[in-house]
């Protein structure tokens, strides 16, 4: 074991929290307020190459290797830069463009990925439906193959980016006898006639990161749409969340790092009983605490970027344990937050309250707290 | 970075397993001069004494051999780790090269055990100073004066290490067990570690020549240290109490069988031993890492030891009281290990640091930085 991070590391986490914090930060409390996606910020997180970090560069990327992936969206949720739209760059790059990168025929790849790449073209990814939740198996939406065509049919639900995606990777049934084996991936994009999105939900956080329905209604599709083999589509959607349980965890343990910065400050400016709070015990236990967090979740997220560049695509016990502890363990210290900053944290300006709400998905999206549990005890 | 442990990381614990056996062993004592010395001699037989004393040694390394120790038994552990370890790292860091001669060459050699003296009834030596004094009896000699209670190996030691204050700021005295007016007491009954002997040092004017002095010195660092040395060992102890309850459990709720299925198949143990799975992982990982730290220069090194003493000292109680209740009746019972470890786990959370002032230091910590 080494924990060692290279001076190049460093360096890049350094520049990305100075580039958050003056160009996208500062935006993210009005954009909260409106409950709007901020798309020239998503679009300016493309022009400085985070879109596409991690694929090469003939495809529009930077070539990075996971782990530096990962650190970026840390050091974006250092910054402070809200939730929903890292929710947003996590479901576009992660979810969508990177099953395009690993399972996509060279054709797609060059078609879609320069574009998500820079943020021309923004991305999302269908798996959940109303009726298919954490028993994703069971979806219902199908794809019929006629000639050089699919036609799809169903609905899908809880869809980050839903509204404002132009490329959708959705996963339907091709032979709804055959369980999850009967599952496939494919591309969809926006203005296919049939292929539609509902209003956005209006949901407690990650608010400018638009979740919503998608409607298929005899959506017609080429059939070189497919991604990946037919059938193989289970195998690729555990694949992507795997990452919903690592990259995209990234920023919540850098939101504890903003939170403990803010909370520093406001503890040693804020006076009661004639004395600055933070000389109260019980202020300083919440710091602890929330340092505490931040030190042992940053391993387990950090471990599991790490293991996908030894090599190994698929890591279920390590982001399983990522997950759940980045879920479980991070409601705490965030309220931590919030109390410490007495009823200003309970106000939008001091940004806890925000904080506070945009990590209460964390452990439901991306599968919830429980489904890791069943996964982790089955495996041991 | 690299999260895998090395083969040479694991090459000392191998050695540690190897000379003192890997499988738990419920019930092991070691708290008398007989059973003592040949646990010490099979230690000494490792690279492990070597390598404590050494001024850079790979962190992880110790942590894992230490941590093996304590899957066998947590107060094997903190036998050897109270009785030999911790004195010996003191030593080694600031005594006379004719003090090392003479007393921890014995130590690393597995044929003598020592005791350190730190703490008194009523005070804690994060914040005040200590009550044991000592003052100049004529040339080279000190008078000594004071009361040590609760010290690991007391009974057993052959010889102390009791810190106490001078005018000139705190020193070390080194007694051995027959010191002309040193008392050891007898040793009060523990809620855990019952494997290991516990006393206390009543010092009534002894006279310690000018040779057997460690200082003084006017910083508080040797006891600084004391204390990391203190947490880190308890941080090792921890990850062995972790995994022992842990594979305990998990063998107990494959086997055990209610309504016709092993207890593991209903969510509500399969559940809770996700939830100790992940616990341990990332318990260790933080553990590594804040010893790993400890070779560098960064300026959180401080707070992330203390956030490791924190947080596996408590996940360790955690997991011994969640793998109680998995084991049911058969985990209450008298003498299992499950209920060995719970026992055990409460001292992690007060000893060394305990969590109370280590959450303090890590916030002071904290606040310094932003
Ligand atoms: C903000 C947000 C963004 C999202 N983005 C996307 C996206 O981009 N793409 C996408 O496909 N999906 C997305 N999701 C959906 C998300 O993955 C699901 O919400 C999640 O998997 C849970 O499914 P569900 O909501 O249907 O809950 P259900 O599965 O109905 O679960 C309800 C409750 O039952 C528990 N439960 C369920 N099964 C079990 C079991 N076997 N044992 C014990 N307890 C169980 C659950 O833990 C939960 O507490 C998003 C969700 C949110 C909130
Ligand atoms: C079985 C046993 C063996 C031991 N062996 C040794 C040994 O070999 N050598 C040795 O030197 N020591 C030994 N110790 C001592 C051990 O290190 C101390 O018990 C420990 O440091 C706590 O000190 P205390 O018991 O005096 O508690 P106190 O300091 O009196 O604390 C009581 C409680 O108050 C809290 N507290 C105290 N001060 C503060 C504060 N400022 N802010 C917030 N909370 C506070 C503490 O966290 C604790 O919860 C041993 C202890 C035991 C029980």
């Amino acid at each position: 074991m080494d924990f060692s991070i290279t001076e190049e590391q460093r360096v890049f986490m350094k520049q990305v929290v100075r580039f958050a914090e003056k160009e996208i930060a500062p935006r993210s409390e009005e954009f909260d307020l409106r409950a709007e996606f901020d798309v020239a910020s998503f679009r300016k997180l493309g022009d400085y190459g985070i879109l596409g970090l991690h694929f090469p560069e003939e495809l529009g990327g930077s070539g990075a290797d996971i782990l530096t992936t990962v650190m970026a969206g840390y050091a974006l949720g250092k910054a402070g830069v809200d939730g929903g739209l890292l929710l947003s760059y996590g479901a576009h790059t992660f979810l969508c463009a990177d099953t395009i990168y690993v399972h996509g025929t060279t054709r797609q790849k060059q078609k879609y990925l320069p574009k998500l790449a820079s943020g021309e073209l923004i991305g999302c990814m269908g798996l959940t439906e109303p009726s298919a939740g954490s028993d994703v198996a069971s979806l219902k939406t199908k794809a019929e193959k006629k000639g050089n065509h699919y036609i799809l049919n169903g609905s899908k639900t809880f869809i980050t980016n839903s509204s404002v995606a132009d490329v959708a990777l959705i996963y339907a049934k091709t032979d709804k006898d055959k369980g999850r084996d009967g599952i496939s991936c494919f591309i969809v994009e926006k203005g296919t006639p049939g292929f539609s999105a509902g209003k956005p939900f209006n949901k407690l956080g990650m608010r400018t990161s638009y979740t919503g329905e998608l409607f298929f209604d005899d959506c017609v599709i080429p059939a070189e749409n497919l991604v990946g083999r037919e059938g193989a589509g289970f195998s690729m959607a555990l694949q992507t969340v795997e990452w919903d349980r690592s990259a995209l965890l990234a920023p919540l343990v850098g939101f504890m790092e903003f939170a403990i910065k803010k909370s520093v400050q406001y503890a040693k400016q804020r006076k009661q009983f004639g004395r600055p709070i933070a000389e109260f015990q019980a202020i300083k236990h919440k710091l602890a605490e929330m340092k505490i967090f931040k030190e042992a979740a940053e391993n387990v997220v950090f471990r599991t970027a790490w293991c996908k560049d030894q090599g190994k695509s698929v890591n279920f016990m390590e982001a399983a344990v990522a997950k759940l502890f980045v879920g479980d363990w991070s409601l705490s210290p965030t309220n931590d937050a919030v109390m410490l900053h007495g009823g200003y944290g309970y106000c939008h300006e001091y940004q806890m309250e925000r904080i506070f709400r945009d990590v209460r998905v964390a452990p439901i999206g991306g599968g919830t707290s429980d489904i890791q549990k069943h996964v982790i005890s089955r495996m041991l | 970075m690299n999260y895998a442990i090395t083969e040479a990381q694991q090459a000392l614990r191998q050695e540690m397993e190897n000379a003192l056996g890997a499988s738990p062993a419920p019930g092991l004592s070691i708290s008398s001069r007989e059973k003592l010395l040949p646990s010490l001699k099979a230690l000494a037989e490792t690279s492990y004494a070597k390598t404590i004393v050494k001024e850079k040694y790979d962190r992880i390394s110790v942590m894992l051999a230490q941590k093996s120790m304590a899957v066998k038994s947590p107060s094997l552990a903190l036998g050897l780790m109270a009785g030999m370890t911790i004195p010996s790292r003191l030593l080694a860091a600031y005594a006379s090269e004719e003090l090392k001669k003479k007393y921890l060459s014995p130590l690393l050699e597995g044929c003598a055990s020592a005791a350190v003296a730190v703490s008194e009834a009523g005070m804690n030596i994060e914040n005040g100073s200590l009550t044991t004094s000592a003052t100049v009896a004529g040339e080279d000699a000190w008078t000594l004066q004071g009361t040590k209670n609760y010290v690991w190996n007391a009974p057993l030691a052959d010889f102390f290490l009791v810190a106490a204050e001078t005018e000139q700021g705190p020193a070390w005295f080194l007694l051995e067990r027959d010191t002309a007016g040193l008392e050891i007491g007898s040793a009060d009954e523990t809620l855990g570690f019952q494997g290991c002997a516990m006393g206390s040092l009543t010092i009534n004017n002894c006279q310690v020549d000018n040779d057997l002095v460690i200082g003084p010195c006017s910083n508080r660092n040797s006891l600084t240290a004391l204390r990391k040395w203190q947490n880190e060992a308890l941080i090792s102890i921890a990850l062995g109490l972790i995994e022992r309850c842990y594979i305990t459990a998990l063998s107990y709720a494959k086997q055990h069988k209610s309504g016709g299925r092993p207890i593991i198949s209903y969510q509500e143990i399969g559940f809770k031993l996700a939830e100790i799975m992940t616990l341990d992982q990332t318990a260790q990982l933080l553990a590594m890492k804040a010893s790993w730290a400890q070779e560098t220069n960064s300026r959180d090194t401080d707070a992330l030891l203390g956030c490791a003493k924190v947080f596996c000292c408590e996940a360790a109680e955690k997991t011994a009281s969640e793998c109680l209740q998995i084991m049911g009746g058969a985990g209450y019972v008298k003498d299992n290990l499950v209920a060995e470890s719970f026992q055990d786990a409460k001292y992690l959370t007060i000893a060394g640091v305990s969590s109370e002032i280590s959450r303090m230091m890590i916030a002071d910590a904290v606040l310094e930085m932003y």
